[in-house]
């Protein structure tokens, strides 16, 4: 990753992953991915990076906490 | 305009997401619940003033994040609202390969990402300042787009663009160093 052309992909990584960044510079972006297999490992990286971020940060809703909502809902119907 | 019969139903599956969110706001379950809580509450109150059809979800996440804002934010200047400094661009990607030859890159990485547990992960977006952890829990966990998310905290869009970037890179320092704790980095090697 040391030429202009990398630079060029690298500053639109984020953009790309996170869909923000119209086709035509998609378009640019593979092109380029597609001559570049250290670009291409480092946008692979990052993407698989983004999933594990949020696969890792779900929890699960405690039942009591889940009855209490409904039953915020439950008393204000009934105001 | 939306009907309050029907809050229960349209808005009850996004609690799984905005208790996790929560969560990660809070850092504690107590007043992750309490947030929650009164999140619903003024929801509900104002769900006649929510227009059908538009994004629901994103809705119930700015209240979420005002009331959490509201309710910590004049409670402490925590003192993580330091600057932090610059960290490079794929801080993480770019340890991995200088930890590693081009052979073991892909172990390499693979070990880092499979290995990094799921407190890892919530304590490096715990530890985020909160102006960078807010736009990372929303881009990263929740998959807001930009504008949603400037829309959510009510900030420019390249406030939102500049501080996802920053937070992602302290992330990427913070997951790191629970990588190197957990001996994912070690060269085979070494």
């Amino acid at each position: 990753m040391t030429n202009k052309s990398c630079d060029d992909a690298i500053t639109k990584i984020y953009g790309y992953l996170d869909g923000e960044i119209s086709a035509v510079k998609r378009m640019m972006v593979r092109l380029h991915l597609r001559r570049c297999s250290g670009c291409e490992d480092a946008f692979m990286f990052e993407s698989r990076l983004k999933v594990v971020i949020r696969e890792r940060c779900q929890e699960e809703v405690p039942a009591d906490v889940l009855a209490k909502l409904r039953s915020i809902v439950a008393n204000e119907q009934n105001r | 305009m939306a009907d309050q019969a029907t809050f229960e139903v349209d808005a009850m599956q996004f609690a799984p997401q905005l208790y996790s969110a929560a969560l990660r706001m809070t850092r504690n379950p107590s007043d992750a619940e309490d947030v929650v809580q009164e999140t619903f509450l003024k929801a509900y109150r104002a769900y006649s003033s929510f227009e059908s059809g538009t994004n629901l979800k994103a809705w119930l996440y700015r209240i979420l994040t005002n009331t959490y804002i509201n309710r910590y934010r004049k409670q402490s200047r925590r003192p993580d609202e330091v600057d932090l400094g610059e960290v490079e661009d794929l801080y993480l990607y770019r340890k991995i390969s200088a930890a590693s030859t081009p052979d073991s890159l892909r172990s390499a990485e693979e070990a880092v990402l499979e290995g990094l547990v799921d407190d890892d992960v919530k304590a490096a977006v715990e530890a985020l300042p909160e102006r960078f952890r807010m736009p990372v829990l929303l881009a990263d966990v929740e998959g807001f787009s930009y504008r949603e998310i400037a829309e959510i905290m009510d900030v420019p869009i390249g406030t939102v663009m500049s501080r996802l970037h920053r937070g992602r890179k302290q992330l990427q320092k913070a997951l790191w160093k629970f990588a190197e704790e957990r001996g994912l980095t070690d060269r085979e090697d070494a």
